[in-house]
């Protein structure tokens, strides 16, 4: 088999084209790429090819030394085998892609440490396998790391996160989305070395409290997007604080966040002036009045887009109302607030034309008759 | 363009469900109704009413086949993710809830802003203004995804098989397109069987799902049983005797007897539930000798009079008892069991057995009158026994013939 550079080019960023080629070709294709690309290929996407397997790999990181950016995202088949020949050939890795190897374990985090310097970005999301040794290596041998994703590392702990504080400080994008063994001290430990962070994903983390949020406040001023969903310790004293210092917050996903009220949305409103999304659902305790705040604020007008406040059962159609001034916002999600009429929702839509509102209300026929009769007041026929 | 794509959804129906009626009856002349019959199921309307034969909303599934048309385009659709949205509310309660026993459609407007999904005490219902927007969504991306071959993700196909066949059990290919899923380790049997049983809470008469519990049996655990009755228990297949005991396997067992229950419960379901009797006997020919035919034919003969006494004008049940007779009847001539009162208590001969059979029909004449399905068991009853009585009068006194050699299965 071969390809032309152009197809490679072609296929890279998508990864899913080579999902049926790979599948066939059992591996052989990304020898095959290997081969024939040898040390000019710096990016590649394997992302869902479930077939590929460690004998490939191996041989195609014995061929492309100077790959850059790789993604093997969702191949079941791989072992730590592919890491340690990755650490062996490729010096220059900046980008890996592992979310859902799920055969991935410490050993192949301690081998990318030893091999690869350069590693700014990392993707180890469910890989169960993986513990506190093999982050502690990782954060030892790759200062130079920005991005940190590890949804659903269950047995991550405290003291990873303390050592990957410390040691890369340059760190940026970090999600931790249920982790659920991490607690306040790690996410201390972050806030306080790595003050770039921009991104920040909490989820499912049920352990944090408060503190975590003031200590964020004081020292991340850049971070831009937030996902606390389901923390359902937060309340309103820290996203008081957090509203202090975090000006340039533009997305933050608050869903589940059970104990927040009004005073969270009052903050938020006066606070932050850039934001754009607001995620709110289930947060039961919300009423009109939170987003009367937020109506009146300076986001509102200009930035914020979309607004999801599914399942709170106190917000009503005067909520639709103070929002009548958002002229940016897209989408509103409004599922399961039993207060919202369709009067209220048409106030709304005529108000804002493009506007997308999500709410459980069956779509209505209009009538044939309505077509007819504007027919009727055609200018030219009377004309004529 | 949309012609063209709708002719191409009711040949695929039609190959489906019509052809194989088609092939039944291919030598015989088809009279002229027969084959206006056959046109007017290829055309859409009729295609759609076609599967809603026991409940009553055959209306909605009109609108639904309105809008995949596209013929009238002044219907307005519901965005396509509040469908996606109901959906996967249903699937998140059935994967959830797994004493989930019953399913229906409830009647509602849609004028208030809640949830179309309800979960209570163990029921599902979905409100009734959904049902045709997220079907024709569901329908148009199952069919979409077959006509350009591209490969979904099996999750998501899941999903819309699942809403689909809910509102819709009798299309074999939603049925069809679960089993590659099965068989490709995607689904697992368990919630499948959880789900099909759903299901019949609302359609206990749809032949379709006892059509997919069976090919589950055969291609999907099937598969895992040898595996399980051989390891753990160390017993050797050939180590069985002909009486089934020694070959013991507690998961065919449970497998068999969660199967008589769903029967009889179907069957109690919708009257004349000839699918369900059917199936019933299948399960008995298929498993009943890894468990003990004699064990399982004196369970059923006690179940099935119960069952009759109460319902005396359903022939299925009758004819079910018939299967039975017969097969004790035949396990007392290959001498599998000594006497009949291993299996009838106080019953000592096979004429006896008739005889106490014909009494116990006679009291169901007296008691409920003009049931003809009691009739008919009587003739089955005097001709079993008028052939056992002239052929060989003496078979009663006389040694069991030599056992015949049958293997098990």
């Amino acid at each position: 088999m071969w390809y032309r550079c152009a197809d490679v080019r072609r296929c890279l960023s998508t990864g899913m084209s080579w999902h049926l080629m790979a599948q066939t070709g059992n591996g052989r294709v990304v020898e095959n790429i290997g081969k024939r690309c040898g040390g000019f290929l710096k990016q590649l996407s394997l992302r869902g090819c479930q077939s590929v397997n460690d004998a490939a790999l191996v041989t195609f990181a014995e061929k492309c030394n100077n790959i850059e950016e790789l993604n093997l995202n969702l191949c079941k088949n791989i072992t730590d085998t592919t890491c340690t020949a990755l650490s062996r050939h490729c010096p220059r890795l900046v980008k890996l892609d592992l979310d859902s190897c799920s055969q991935i374990t410490d050993i192949s985090l301690k081998a990318l440490s030893d091999g690869c310097p350069n590693l700014e970005w990392i993707n180890v999301s469910w890989c169960e396998n993986i513990a506190q040794n093999g982050v502690d290596a990782l954060a030892h041998g790759c200062p130079k790391l920005k991005g940190f994703v590890g949804k659903g590392l269950k047995s991550l702990t405290d003291p990873a996160l303390i050592s990957l504080a410390q040691y890369c400080k340059n760190l940026e994008h970090i999600n931790l989305h249920s982790c659920a063994a991490i607690s306040d001290r790690g996410v201390i430990a972050l806030a306080e070395n790595c003050v770039m962070i921009r991104y920040l994903c909490l989820s499912n983390c049920t352990h944090l409290t408060d503190t975590s949020l003031v200590v964020l406040s004081q020292h991340c001023t850049h971070l831009e997007t937030l996902e606390v969903a389901s923390c359902s310790l937060f309340t309103d004293n820290g996203f008081q604080a957090l509203a202090r210092t975090c000006h340039v917050l533009e997305k933050i996903d608050l869903e589940d966040c059970l104990l927040i009220t009004d005073a969270t949305l009052s903050h938020l409103a006066s606070g932050c002036p850039r934001l754009e999304k607001l995620s709110l659902s289930h947060c039961e305790l919300i009423t009109d009045e939170g987003i009367r705040h937020l109506g009146v604020s300076a986001c509102s007008t200009e930035h914020l887009a979309v607004l999801e406040l599914d399942n709170c059962p106190l917000i009503s159609d005067a909520s639709l109302d103070h929002l009548l001034s958002c002229h940016n916002l897209q989408r509103i999600e409004l599922y399961d607030c039993q207060q919202i009429t369709r009067a209220g929702i048409k106030r709304l839509k005529s108000h804002l034309p493009n506007i997308k509102v999500h709410a459980y209300f069956a779509p209505q026929t209009p009538q044939p008759a309505e077509g007819r009769s504007r027919q009727r007041y055609c200018r030219c026929c009377v004309i004529l | 363009m949309r012609k063209g794509k709708i002719r191409k959804f009711n040949r695929f129906h039609y190959t489906n469900e019509v052809a194989c009626v088609k092939r039944n009856r291919q030598r015989r002349k088809t009279s002229k109704l027969e084959r206006t019959r056959y046109r007017n199921h290829n055309k859409p309307a009729d295609f759609f009413l076609g599967f809603s034969h026991t409940s009553g909303f055959p209306l909605l599934l009109c609108d639904s086949f309105i809008y995949i048309t596209g013929k009238v385009s002044t219907l307005t659709t519901m965005e396509d993710v509040t469908c996606e949205r109901i959906m996967k509310k249903i699937e998140a309660v059935l994967s959830q809830d797994t004493l989930l026993d019953e399913f229906d459609i409830v009647f509602s407007l849609g004028e208030v802003n809640r949830s179309p999904v309800v979960h209570v005490e163990h029921k599902l219902g979905l409100e009734s203004w959904c049902v045709k927007h997220v079907y024709a969504y569901a329908y148009a991306k199952i069919m979409g995804s077959k006509q350009t071959k591209r490969r979904e993700d099996p999750a998501q196909v899941l999903r819309w098989t699942q809403f689909c066949l809910l509102i819709a059990p009798e299309v074999t290919t939603f049925w069809n397109l679960r089993k590659v899923l099965l068989g490709q380790g995607d689904l697992s049997a368990n919630l499948e069987l959880h789900f099909t049983r759903l299901i019949l809470s609302r359609k206990p008469k749809c032949m379709e799902v006892f059509q997919h519990r069976k090919w589950m049996f055969k291609n999907v655990i099937a598969k895992v049983i040898p595996q399980q009755a051989n390891g753990p228990n160390g017993i050797d297949p050939e180590h069985h005797n002909g009486n089934g005991v020694v070959f013991h396997s507690e998961q065919i067992e449970r497998f068999l007897f969660a199967e008589l229950d769903l029967c009889t419960w179907a069957a109690n379901k919708h009257q004349n539930n000839y699918h369900s009797w059917n199936h019933r006997l299948w399960v008995i020919q298929q498993f009943a000798t890894y468990v003990g035919l004699v064990d399982v034919c004196r369970a059923e003969y006690e179940e099935s009079h119960k069952w009759i006494s109460v319902h005396v004008s359903e022939h299925s049940g009758l004819h079910y008892l018939q299967y039975l007779l017969d097969s004790i009847v035949s396990l007392v001539n290959e001498s599998k069991v000594e006497n009949v009162s291993e299996i009838v208590p106080y019953v000592n001969s096979v004429t006896k057995l008739y005889q106490r059979e014909l009494d116990f029909n006679r009291d169901l004449i007296e008691e409920y009158e003009d049931h003809e399905a009691l009739f008919c068991h009587r003739r089955f009853l005097l001709t079993r026994l008028r052939d056992l009585l002239c052929s060989s009068p003496q078979r009663t006194c006389s040694p069991p013939p030599p056992a015949l050699k049958r293997s098990p299965g």
